[in-house]
This record gives C-alpha cells, sequence and structure tokens, in this order.
C-alpha cells in the first residue's frame, strides 16, 4: 500500500507528540505539547471515525493539561507515565489512566523552576529518561538527575557548560551526552563526581546549536546529532571524538530524530524546513563490517548519495517540529498547526 | 446578513497607574512588553506585560525633582535603559540591574541605577529621545530656552559616560523633536524638531534672521554633516506655521520621502522629499521638497500628540477634545479616519470592569452624528 | 493592525461622506474628562492615558488610570485559525503557481486552487455548526450563528466569483453553472422533492408543499424532476398535464459540444417557445392554474415570476430560471441585466450586503465586489484571498482617476494589511510573515520593523525567528535580534551566552563588551568565566581585539595548567607585548610571571625578561610599589639565570 497522508489543524503550534503505547492492540492514542502562544498545554488525543462507515480517522481531544510557557519535551517513563519539560523551567512527571484516557492527567511529581536565572525564567530546553532516571537541561548550563520512581533531585551539575544547552541523550546508564548552543558537544560520566566532562568535541564548529542526540538503539556507541543548520553528524565514540560523517542534510535545523523502534536501519528525521524524511542507515554504512560483526566505518562524507534518503510528505511550508513512529504509523506535529498522520510506512 | 458587522471592534482594560499627579508621559519597550510611565509626582514606574494581557509593576523611583515630561527606551541592544527628562532642568539615564532590591515594601522591585544626569540645561528639559540604533548610542534633549543638545555614549558599555556633542542654539522655545528612523545609508542622520513659540512679530523675526531663508515655520530639519562634523539647520517647514506640541517621523519602509505628522492646531501630515543635488540650484537651493499631504481639524481644537504605529500605517492623535482619533492610509495614498475614540456623554457611562487583566468591549455608538459636538 | 472595515469607503466617496462613516468607540470608566493622550504599543495594540500638558494647580482629583486598548481579532478564536492556516497553505500554493503561470498558462491548477479554498471554507463552517450546536451560552451561540452567516455568504460569493472570472467555461455559456450554483447555495424543496419521488404515489398532490416544489423545481432548471412530480399528480393522464409534459420534454437544451451552433440553437429555441406561447394563447391550460402558471414561467413571463417570487427569500432562487427560459445562450456579461431584472422582482425586499456583492459581480463591476468584500467583519480574509487569485488569472484590473492601472497596489494593501494582523498574533506570526514576504519591497520592510520586536523568551524562540528571518534574507534582522539576546545574557552576567550570541550576530562591539565583562570578573574573583567556550571558539576570536586576548589569555591558564611553561610564558610575552591588553589587565598579566620566573628551571629567555622589564617601566602604575620591587627582583634573578645559559627562544 503506498503512504497515506492525512492532515489535521489544531489551533496549536505542536512542538512534541507522542504516540501512547497499547500492549494488545493497535495505538490510537497520542500526546501533543504546544508551544509559542498566549495559553500553552498537554493534549490527549485518539483516532477515531466520525461516521461508523468511514476509514478515515481523524484525531479528537480527549483532555487537556493547561501549561505555563512552551512544552520542550515530552518523554516515557515508564508505559503509562511521562515527564514534560516546559519553558519556564519547571519539570513534571504525569500519568495517565491505561483505561480512561478521557481522564485529565495526574500530577505525580513536580519540580517547579528545577531550571532558573535566579528570579528569572529559565527554559528546561530538553530532558532524556532511561529506566526512570530523567537528565534534564535548560539554558542556565546546568544538569538536573531526577529520580522518577522517588521524585528526587539525585545530582545536579551546576554550570556544566557556560553556554545554554539545548540536547542531550543518556547513551548509557550513568553516561549522558550534551550539546550546546554552539554545537558544543560534552559527555558526562555519572560515576564521577567532579562536575568535569569526560571528553569533549564540536559538532562542526560553525557555532550552530545541537538541536538533538540520538544514539544508534543497538550499538550505543554510535551517536547522531542534529544541527539547527540542517546538517546530521555520526560518532563513533570508540573511535575518536571527530564526527566520522557529517552531512549536509535539511535545508534549516533538524528538530527530531528517532530510529524506527522496529528497525534500527530506519531513521526518520524532521526539519525547520517543513521536511519528513526516512534514512537507509544501511545504505549509509560501509559493507565490511569489524570482527566483532559491528560496523566500524561510516560513509564518509563524499560518498553520501541522494538514494539513502525518502521523503514522506511534501515539503510544508512552515517547521517541522517532532515526529513520532508505531510500527507502520507515523505522526509529527508542525508550526501551521497541524498534525500529521502517515499511514502504510514500511519499516 | 444584515449580522455581518456584529463584531466588536476594540477592547480595553484599565490599569490603575497610582502617580500621586498628573501623567505626562506613556512609553512601550522596543517589544512592547515593557512600559515606562511618568508623571508631575516626580516618579518614573516601570510595568512589565505577564504575557497575558496583565500589567505588573516592577519599579518605582523618584526620578527628579521637578515634574517628569517624558520618559522613553533605548534599543534593547544597550540593555534595559531608559532616559527621562524633567522641569528640574536636567535629563538622565536609567539602567535596570539585575538583582531585586529586597527591601520592605518594595519587595519584588527591580532596582532602576541612575547611569547619568545630564545638567548641561538652564531651564526645563521638555523632550529626549535616544538616536536611531545605527548611529550608535546617541541621545538628543531640547530645552525650553531653545537649545537642542545632543550627547554620545562613545562607549557603549559605559553609561556613565555621556559626551556633549553637539549644542544647536535655535532661540525659539523647543517643544518637541523626533529622529528619522531611516536606515537609509543615503540619508544623514535627520532630526526634526517643533517648537511651540507663540506668533509674535519677535519670534518670527528672530527666525529670520538665521541663515536659512525667511520662513515663518515652526518645523525645523536638522541634519548632520559627515564631513563638516556638525548639525545645520537645513530646512523650516513653511507649511507649519502655528505652535507645535508634537512631530513623529513615520518609519520608513524604503520609500525615497519621508513623513512627519505634526500637531499643531490641527493633525498634519507633511511629506518630505529630498531634492537631488542636480537639481538643487533650479530648485532655489531648497534641500527638501515638501508637501501636506493632508491636514485634519477633526479635533476641533488644539492638537497635543500624534504617535505612528510600528509600521506607519497608522498614525494616531490626540487633542483639546479628549479624543483620540486613528488615521489610516488608504491604497491610493489618501488619508482617512478610521477610528475615534471618546468619553461616554454624560449620564451614559458604561459598567467599569475592576479587574486588573480583564478586557471590556469598547461600545461603538450606533449612529455618531447624533452625538453632541463638543 | 487591519480597520479595513472602518470607514474603507476607498476613493470613491469625498471627504465628508468618509467623515460620517467613521466608527466611533465610547471609552469605558470616563477617566479622560479632562486630557487624552494615545501611545502606540504593537501592531493593534495601543493605550490611552490622561496626559497633561501642563502641571497640575490642584493635585487632588487626579485621573490616573490608563487604558490599554487592543484590536478584537475575529480571526484569532480557535476555530478560525484552522482556516487561517490552512488557507495560508493554499496561499503559498498559489503563488508557486502564478510564478509558473508566467511562463505557461496555469488556469487549471487556479481552479484547483480556488476550489480549494473554498472546501477549506467550508469545513469552517461545518467547525463552527458543531461548536455552535454545542454552545449552551445564548451570547457565544449567537456570535457563532452570525460567524456561520459571514463565511457562509464569502463561499457563495467566492463560488460564483470562480464560475465567472476562475473558470474557463466553454463557449462562456454559464448557465448551466449559473444553474448548479443556485442549487447549491439556495437549495429549495429539494428535500420535499426527494421524499414524493421516493414515495411514489399517485396524488401526490395532497402534500401541503407539492405545487411549491414543482414550481421550484422548474425555476431551479430542474425539469426532469418537476416532470417525474407531475407524474404523481392524480390526474396526471389528463390533457392539460399531457400538454405541458410534452412542452417541457421538447425545451431544447444547449450543449457547446452538441455540435449545433448558438444560431442554429436559437432558431430552433424560439421557435419551441413561440408554441409554448401559443399554446397558452389558446387558453387550454385555463382550467389548470398551476399548470399555466409553469408554462408561463417556461416562455420567461416576468409577471410569473414576479408572482412566485414572495415565496422565496431571494432572487437568487430565480435568477438560475430566469436566465434558463428568457436567454439560455447568455454570457458572462448578460448577467447583469437578467440580475437586475430578477431583483427587481421585488423592489420592496431590502438590499443585502449580500446582494450587493452579487450584483456588483454580475454586473462584472469588481472593484465594486472588492469593496463590498472588505465590509464583512472577517479581518480581510476573504477580500485578500479574492482579491489575490483573481489578480493572479489576470482578471482584475482597476483603475484609479487617472486612468492608471493600481490593481497590484490594491491586491498588495490587503495582503500588507492581512500580513500584519497575523504577525501580530503569538502564535500565527509565521502566517503572517509568509504574506509579507509575497509582496515585496514593502512587505519586507514592514516584516523586519515587525519582526524584530516579536518578544523573545527563550533561546529556541529566538533560533526560529532567526531561522524564518534568514528564509526572508532579513540579516538585519537575524543580526539584531542576535545582539539583543546577547546584550539580555550579558547584563544578567551570563558571558558564555552573551558571547555564543555575539558571534552569532557578528557584532564585534558586543563581543568586546562580552570579553571586557569576563576578565573584570576575572581580576574581580580569580575565577576565568566561559572557559569552555574560549577553548574552541576558533575563529570566533578574530572578531575583536579585547575576545582575541582574552582566548589567548584563556589558552595561557591551559598550558601553565598543563604544565607546558615555556609554551606558557612565550605566550604570556606576546600578551604584554601585543598592545591589546586593557589597562586594568597589566597588573594581572605582569603577577602571572612571577610564578614563572620562580620556576625550577628558567622558561624565560633574557629577551623575554628584558621585554618583561620594559613593560613594567612602561606601565609604573599598575603595580603597588611593593609588587613591582619583587617582581623586579625575580626578573633580575631570571636574567641571572639565563645569561649562564639561554632558554632556546626559537623552540616551541
Amino acid at each position: 500500500m503506498p503512504l497515506e497522508v492525512q492532515g489535521t489543524f489544531v489551533s496549536q503550534k505542536i512542538n512534541k507528540i507522542r504516540w501512547i503505547p497499547e500492549e494488545y492492540e493497535e495505538t490510537k492514542c497520542f500526546f501533543t505539547g504546544s508551544w509559542d502562544d498566549e495559553f500553552n498545554s498537554i493534549k490527549v488525543w485518539t483516532l477515531e471515525s466520525p461516521h461508523e462507515d468511514e476509514e478515515i480517522e481523524y484525531p479528537r481531544a480527549l483532555s487537556e493539561l493547561p501549561v505555563d510557557g512552551d512544552v520542550t519535551e515530552i518523554k516515557f517513563t515508564e508505559k503509562n507515565k511521562i515527564v514534560v519539560s516546559t519553558s519556564n523551567g519547571d519539570v513534571r512527571l504525569l500519568e495517565i489512566s491505561a483505561y480512561e484516557m478521557q481522564t485529565p492527567l495526574r500530577e505525580i511529581y513536580s519540580w517547579k523552576k528545577l531550571h532558573n536565572f535566579g528570579i528569572d525564567p529559565c527554559s528546561c530546553t530538553s530532558l532524556d529518561t532511561i529506566d526512570g532516571d530523567i537528565v534534564t537541561i535548560g539554558e542556565d548550563g546546568n544538569i538536573n538527575i531526577l529520580n522518577g520512581r522517588r521524585g528526587e533531585i539525585t545530582r545536579t551539575i551546576n554550570g556544566a557548560d557556560s553556554c545554554s544547552l539545548h540536547s542531550v541523550c543518556f547513551f548509557k546508564h550513568s553516561e549522558i551526552i550534551t550539546g550546546n548552543v554552539r554545537g558544543h558537544m560534552k559527555i558526562w560520566d555519572l560515576r564521577i563526581n567532579n562536575n568535569k566532562p569526560a571528553a569533549s568535541f564540536l559538532l562542526a564548529g560553525d557555532e550552530m546549536a545541537a538541536t538533538c542526540i540520538l544514539n544508534h538503539p543497538t550499538q550505543p556507541h554510535i551517536v547522531l546529532a542534529g544541527s539547527e543548520s540542517g546538517s546530521l553528524a555520526i560518532w563513533d565514540l570508540r573511535v575518536n571524538s571527530f564526527p566520522t560523517s557529517l552531512l549536509n542534510a535539511h535545508a534549516a535545523g533538524v528538530t527530531e530524530m528517532h530510529f524506527h523502534p522496529e528497525n534500527p536501519q530506519k531513521l526518520l528525521t524532521c526539519s525547520v524546513s517543513g521536511e519528513i524524511w526516512d534514512w537507509n542507515m544501511e545504505a549509509m554504512t560501509k559493507s565490511s563490517k569489524g570482527p566483532d560483526n559491528q560496523i566500524t566505518t561510516w560513509m564518509p562524507l563524499e560518498d553520501k548519495n541522494a538514494m539513502m534518503v525518502n521523503s514522506l510528505m511534501p515539503t510544508l511550508h512552515k517547521p517541522i517540529n517532532t515526529l513520532h513512529c508505531d510500527k507502520g504509523k507515523i505522526i509529527c506535529g508542525a508550526d501551521n498547526e497541524a498534525v500529521y498522520l502517515i499511514k502504510n510506512f514500511k519499516y | 446578513m444584515g449580522e455581518q458587522n456584529i463584531t466588536n471592534l476594540f477592547e480595553a482594560q484599565t490599569i490603575y497607574a497610582d502617580h500621586k499627579d498628573l501623567i505626562h508621559d506613556v512609553a512601550y519597550d522596543f517589544y512592547g512588553e515593557r512600559m515606562a510611565t511618568c508623571s508631575s509626582d516626580q516618579y518614573v514606574k516601570i510595568w512589565d506585560s505577564d504575557g497575558r494581557g496583565g500589567w505588573r509593576l516592577t519599579g518605582s523611583w523618584k526620578a527628579h525633582h521637578g515634574s517628569v515630561w517624558k520618559v522613553t527606551w533605548a534599543h534593547p541592544e544597550f540593555g534595559q535603559v531608559i532616559a527621562t527628562c524633567s522641569f528640574d532642568r536636567t535629563a538622565a539615564v536609567w539602567e535596570e540591574v539585575g538583582d531585586t532590591n529586597a527591601s520592605g515594601s518594595d519587595k519584588g522591585l527591580r532596582t532602576w541605577v541612575k547611569r547619568s544626569n545630564l545638567v548641561d540645561s538652564r531651564t526645563s528639559v521638555t523632550d529626549v529621545k535616544f538616536g536611531p540604533k545605527h548611529l550608535g548610542l546617541l541621545l538628543v534633549t531640547c530645552s525650553a530656552d531653545g537649545i537642542i543638545r545632543i550627547y554620545e555614549a562613545p562607549d557603549v558599555m559605559n553609561l556613565a559616560q555621556w559626551t556633549l556633542q553637539h549644542e544647536i542654539p535655535t532661540k525659539v522655545s523647543i517643544s518637541c523633536l523626533s529622529w528619522n528612523p531611516s536606515l537609509s545609508k543615503i540619508n544623514p542622520p535627520m532630526l526634526a524638531v517643533g517648537s511651540d513659540e507663540p506668533n509674535t512679530t519677535n519670534a518670527a523675526a528672530s527666525v529670520q534672521t538665521d541663515k536659512s531663508a525667511a520662513c515663518n515655520g515652526k518645523v525645523f530639519i536638522y541634519e548632520y554633516s559627515e564631513g563638516a562634523r556638525r548639525w545645520t539647520r537645513t530646512d523650516c517647514l513653511a507649511s507649519a506655521q502655528e505652535p507645535v506640541n508634537d512631530i513623529a517621523f513615520a518609519p520608513n519602509l524604503g520609500r525615497s520621502f519621508h513623513l512627519l505628522a505634526v500637531a499643531t492646531k490641527d493633525v498634519r501630515i507633511i511629506k518630505v522629499e529630498c531634492v537631488l543635488e542636480s537639481s538643487n540650484s533650479a530648485n532655489g537651493g531648497a534641500r527638501f521638497k515638501t508637501e501636506v499631504l493632508c491636514a485634519f481639524d477633526a479635533h476641533n481644537s488644539c492638537v497635543w500628540r500624534v504617535c505612528w504605529n510600528v509600521t506607519g500605517t497608522l498614525l494616531a492623535s490626540s487633542g483639546d477634545d479628549c479624543q483620540v482619533r486613528l488615521w489610516k492610509m488608504q491604497y491610493l495614498n489618501q488619508w482617512r479616519c478610521a477610528a475615534v475614540f471618546k468619553n461616554a456623554p454624560l449620564g451614559d457611562s458604561p459598567p467599569a470592569a475592576r479587574a486588573h487583566t480583564a478586557y471590556v468591549r469598547l461600545a461603538a455608538m450606533a449612529n455618531p452624528a447624533h452625538m453632541p459636538k463638543h | 493592525m487591519n480597520i479595513s472595515n472602518l470607514g474603507s469607503n476607498s476613493s470613491r466617496s469625498g471627504i465628508s461622506e468618509s467623515q460620517k462613516n467613521v466608527k466611533t468607540f465610547i471609552l469605558p470608566e470616563k477617566c479622560f474628562e479632562r486630557y487624552a493622550a494615545c501611545t502606540w504599543r504593537r501592531g493593534n495594540k495601543f493605550s490611552i492615558y490622561p496626559r497633561s500638558q501642563k502641571t497640575s494647580s490642584s493635585p487632588s482629583n487626579i485621573d490616573n488610570k490608563i487604558l490599554d486598548v487592543r484590536q478584537e481579532v475575529l480571526l484569532f478564536i480557535p476555530i478560525l485559525r484552522k482556516l487561517v492556516n490552512e488557507s495560508n497553505g493554499t496561499y503559498l500554493s498559489l503563488q508557486k503557481a502564478a510564478e509558473a503561470a508566467k511562463t505557461s498558462d496555469n488556469h487549471v491548477e487556479f481552479l484547483k486552487l480556488s476550489r480549494q479554498y473554498r472546501s477549506i471554507i467550508r469545513v469552517c463552517i461545518e467547525g463552527l455548526q458543531e461548536a455552535a450546536s454545542k454552545e449552551t451560552n445564548g451570547i457565544e451561540k449567537n456570535s457563532l450563528l452570525s460567524y456561520i452567516t459571514i463565511f457562509y455568504s464569502i463561499e457563495c460569493i467566492w463560488h460564483l466569483c470562480e464560475i465567472l472570472y476562475i473558470d474557463n467555461i466553454p463557449g462562456d455559456i454559464v448557465l448551466p453553472y449559473l444553474l448548479e450554483w443556485v442549487r447549491f447555495h439556495f437549495p429549495c424543496h429539494e428535500q420535499t422533492a426527494a421524499q414524493l419521488l421516493e414515495a411514489c404515489e399517485r396524488g401526490s398532490e395532497d402534500h401541503p408543499e407539492y405545487w411549491d416544489t414543482v414550481v421550484g423545481m422548474v425555476v431551479q432548471g430542474r425539469v426532469d424532476v418537476a416532470r417525474a412530480l407531475l407524474k404523481l399528480h392524480s390526474l396526471t393522464d389528463s390533457n392539460e398535464f399531457k400538454l405541458l409534459d410534452n412542452s417541457l420534454r421538447s425545451m431544447p437544451v444547449y450543449s457547446v459540444y452538441g455540435g449545433i451552433s448558438t444560431g442554429e440553437f436559437t432558431v430552433s429555441w424560439k421557435h419551441w417557445q413561440a408554441e409554448c406561447r401559443s399554446k397558452l394563447g389558446s387558453r387550454v391550460l385555463a382550467s389548470q392554474p398551476k399548470l399555466e402558471l409553469i408554462m408561463k414561467l417556461i416562455i420567461g413571463d416576468y409577471s410569473a415570476f414576479e408572482s412566485i417570487r414572495e415565496k422565496y427569500t431571494s432572487w437568487f432562487d430565480l435568477l438560475g430560471g430566469w436566465v434558463m427560459f428568457t436567454a439560455p445562450w447568455s454570457r458572462r456579461h448578460a448577467l447583469g441585466a437578467a440580475a437586475a431584472a430578477c431583483a427587481g422582482m421585488r423592489p420592496a425586499a431590502g438590499r443585502t450586503p449580500l446582494d450587493a456583492m452579487a450584483r456588483a459581480l454580475m454586473d462584472g463591476d469588481l472593484h465594486q465586489v472588492i469593496h463590498e468584500i472588505q465590509q464583512i467583519s472577517d479581518n480581510g480574509w476573504f477580500a485578500t484571498h479574492l482579491t489575490d487569485i483573481l489578480y493572479h488569472c489576470g482578471k482584475l484590473e482597476i483603475m484609479d482617476k487617472h486612468q492608471t492601472n493600481v490593481t497590484s497596489r490594491l491586491r498588495d494593501s490587503l495582503i500588507l494589511e492581512y500580513g500584519c494582523l497575523l504577525m501580530e498574533h503569538p502564535s500565527l506570526w509565521p502566517v503572517g510573515l509568509s504574506y509579507l514576504a509575497s509582496c515585496p519591497p514593502e512587505g519586507l520592510r514592514r516584516a523586519e520593523l515587525v519582526l524584530e520586536r516579536i518578544p523573545v523568551q527563550t533561546e529556541a524562540k529566538a533560533m526560529r525567528v532567526v531561522a524564518e528571518a534568514k528564509k526572508y534574507g532579513l540579516l538585519g534582522v537575524v543580526q539584531s535580534v542576535c545582539t539583543c539576546m546577547g546584550a539580555r545574557h550579558l547584563s544578567s552576567g551570563r558571558v558564555g551566552s552573551a558571547l555564543a550570541w555575539a558571534v552569532r550576530a557578528r557584532n564585534s562591539a558586543l563581543c568586546a563588551r562580552a570579553a571586557d565583562s569576563a576578565l573584570r570578573a576575572y581580576c574581580a574573583s580569580g575565577v576565568l568565566p566561559a572557559v569552555d567556550f574560549l577553548l574552541t571558539a576558533g575563529s570566533a576570536m578574530l572578531l575583536c581585539d579585547t575576545l582575541l586576548f582574552l582566548g589567548k589569555y584563556c589558552d595561557f591558564h591551559r598550558m601553565y595548567k598543563n604544565r607546558e611553561f615555556k609554551k606558557a610564558a612565550k605566550l604570556l610575552v606576546s600578551l604584554l607585548t601585543s598592545k591589546i591588553a586593557p589597562d586594568y589587565f597589566w597588573e594581572t598579566l605582569l603577577l602571572d610571571t612571577l610564578p614563572l620566573l620562580e620556576s625550577d628551571e628558567p622558561v624565560f629567555s633574557s629577551d623575554d625578561t628584558f621585554e618583561i622589564m620594559l613593560c613594567l617601566e612602561l606601565k609604573p602604575l599598575s603595580l603597588t610599589q611593593e609588587k613591582a620591587d619583587l617582581l623586579r627582583l625575580a626578573l633580575t634573578r631570571n636574567l641571572a639565570r639565563t645569561s649562564l645559559s639561554d632558554v632556546d627562544s626559537g623552540g616551541e
């Protein structure tokens, strides 16, 4: 079946979108977080056909939770728990009822003004989760490690960066990587208490921000970062601290990246230039594999060709801020105040 | 179909300024997110928008030893900086400093520090304006004795150090001034000043003694010559002969000419166009060709203030009739009145809303022709 | 600010008339009885305050209220934001199509986009209807119903415009399209007809609306339906019924592709109508007045149309039938007369705005159409988009009083105003920007002014504003936004962020300010801020001398910590002699030489030592006497050491 794209206007710019996982049936519900408006909120949506006989499903809002500031990130800590960061510096852990999706989200923990400039507000720009642990970063250049089960702040690295941090990734249980407004990446080993990065390197040296970081689901030493310039960098952390591959990808900033959960050879990216792409990672790696059957070398810059990228949707005239995939269904949220559902994606 | 025009077009909310005397000026910062007010109570107050329609007082201090006439914001590139001018013959530059002032009742208010006190004037300082940012950090003041002073902070880091660059005597009382905001490199720095000198023979004579052509005008254009390193009066607009209370250059949208709004006995919009050097001689040496695009006497009284919106497409005027009028340019360049705001006639006031953030719709009068004229 | 629906009587009316049409608003609370003044905030917001020109003599009774006024914008309600966003996509596609149309005919594309606009309006009406059905608050419900009315009439007029000006009608014969328009927007009796036909019972005339339905079908040009209905009458086998059925059946129908010319068709049609007329004349239908009425209608009898006009709410219902039975070959330009005839059937009926728009459209007076459209309270959405598509289709030609073509100026002014209106919305600003950008050069100038004034609370927003500005080549805005971000960080003491944004802005003055603040912070606290930035800044260091100096000084610290003393010493001497060190930093630089001078192995060559001595004597005031003496001693000792075996000054 060919790809099927269907857009719905929702009267909010969507900054984050996440499928709510289902164990035994097809996913039907998702979260959205809005940004850049007078009033922002987190909404829960379900897909349903307005008329019995129709095939097409439209999103319908089930509940809405107003937030102060922009929603900057939504990630799951457990199947029915999300942690949300907002631009006023708050972080909240919320629970959705597994059976009654329309009941309002329940707040389990909240960390008010976790990131701050004294009395002035400071954006909590991003967060990541691993096994119930949460790492948050902010424009204040601080890193906080939270325990999502007990609701405690377990560790704070003040002044981890003298510039604002914009992206973070837990690439191992005790190791994180952060990216700042200039594309300066730092690796932190949380077992060491000296508040100094274990390593640091530059994304591209063009003074553009690292907007998102992702590690390979099966090869944790492979780390990808998206840049505000639209390029995509790939590192093999075992080899060296310089990007093995730096691809001029999107026409403007990469906003979010995901490996397809069912197939790590599929990478999905979206951008400020309104593109949503699917990358064939197999084509990006050299056929030769190392002794441990791991990919050792990534395709050098000059070899890249257009064949490894597919566009999933005609280019939008406004930025696509977020995407999420569940099997053959991809949803994305954009600045034209619409969400798009892409069906029949082959993974 | 008859219901097509049902929408109320404007809504308003009231802010209780709590000055102990008359308010003289209200100025918004570059983004329109902060508001400064000044008053005869010698205080300046700063209000911050909460982004959702409400205003919060975040600064309040006694700024002068006399009525504070005007307050104006610097471009945010230079930080959070305002300038004030007063009846106490001084102008001052203030900067907000990061920490809060936690003492007693002032809790939650931010501290504004006086960076500089400009004491050169020997009379009341009637207006103060920061220059366009591409010229650096410039400040111009004018005073009742008719002297225009241009100050510069050579080091934008050091707001304490202002040097008086130019002192231009005009020999008439100056009430208002406006910088030409044009970013074009073709235009040298340009100022327009307005005089509220009453029309007596003396005043007219004194203007004529100036080297510019004989002119009874009350609006003067000054330009800075890079070569001579001085400001010179390059024109006197003969089209404004009555005392002038306020003037404002419109934002220049890449046009070849400038628009100047003048508040005098009526509202005027004057087109000021540079005359090309080549045709200068043919034109009797005039630097500008000026044309009154419109003169509206709809206020039926003296006009006190004129103010352009950000894009220069709407002009607001106010006068002794206590009305505010909006003027709008149509696509064929004619100007017309787009709306009038006035008080309800006696005994017909809509109920007042007290809440600080509640907007109330403004009632539109069904038939303005039925309203009594002031 | 969009206040086109206020006193926007275009150029046609004189000043005196415009003054009358000015809307007057009553200010609440009577706070401005003696004085008033106004200051603009941004876009559609301003404040009115009681400004006094003079000082008060009695400060007891003071007006101290400031009135914050803003325009209420219908398009900003959530349901209509969908319309704003979706139509923006269509608008942008249309601009691309128009670009392509410069080289090839793109007519089909324009028609497709016009239909897209209409379908967006219909979706919007559905949304409003759904909301209205759920709304329980009476006032809100009424507002929603009036919005439905507004958008309903917009769609109706757009459809007519599409038929008359955007579509390429074969042979320019408008009748089939006109009938479609009437049936679509003024459906009347359709349901009754369907019910009757479905029931299919002889004697349907007992239904109270039977005859109205039959006549209604006739004036909508649905002759087949009318005939089928007549078959359900109990007397359908009578002669009168057969006679009428015969006339209806034999009516010639024109088709462009029918193979006959208009001339031939006209002859056969006139012949048919003459036959009908003679049947009427023979009074064979006199016993069945309803059948006689139908016969009169199909020969285009004006009084017959007049007689049924009362049954319809508007003259639009009759327009299709009137054209069909008087001049089915009518071309577009003949519609004006037909519309006038229909509108005249009940002169007492009030003239609604929809009437005025439809009449102007059929008269071909597009200027008037746009003028009428501007009166609609939709914040200019309709006028902007319709004018734009008509302009691109080449169907709009508007002359001013000097016969200059001002069409593009009209289009631009509408788009600029609509774009500026949207730019004021906290979320819709990029939509507004895309409209302004499609109207160069003035649109970009306006965009510049508004864009740099968009409040930026977070860096994410700043980066987005910068990305949008770059997209449209507004580099001044990029610099301004970055500089303001940097200045804000700097005034809060965040040197690293300030430098990062100063570098983005390529603003050397701000770099210098930030670097200077870092150096002063080091002098005060002994901790060098933003080391991570300085060690990776690369070529950005070259933006200004102070930053370069700071970066090198930071490098000196790194070398010293790494115990690369010789390299550190070399760098320190070059900093001392570089002449870019700020005066207040001399003390630090000179004292930094002390530990190196005291190291076990000499690291300064004799030449270097002389340089330091020279610097010390050149700047006698930078050190206290005590410290200077200490340094002199160390220098002398080092000189003694190096005179025996000098440090290799050439080595790295």
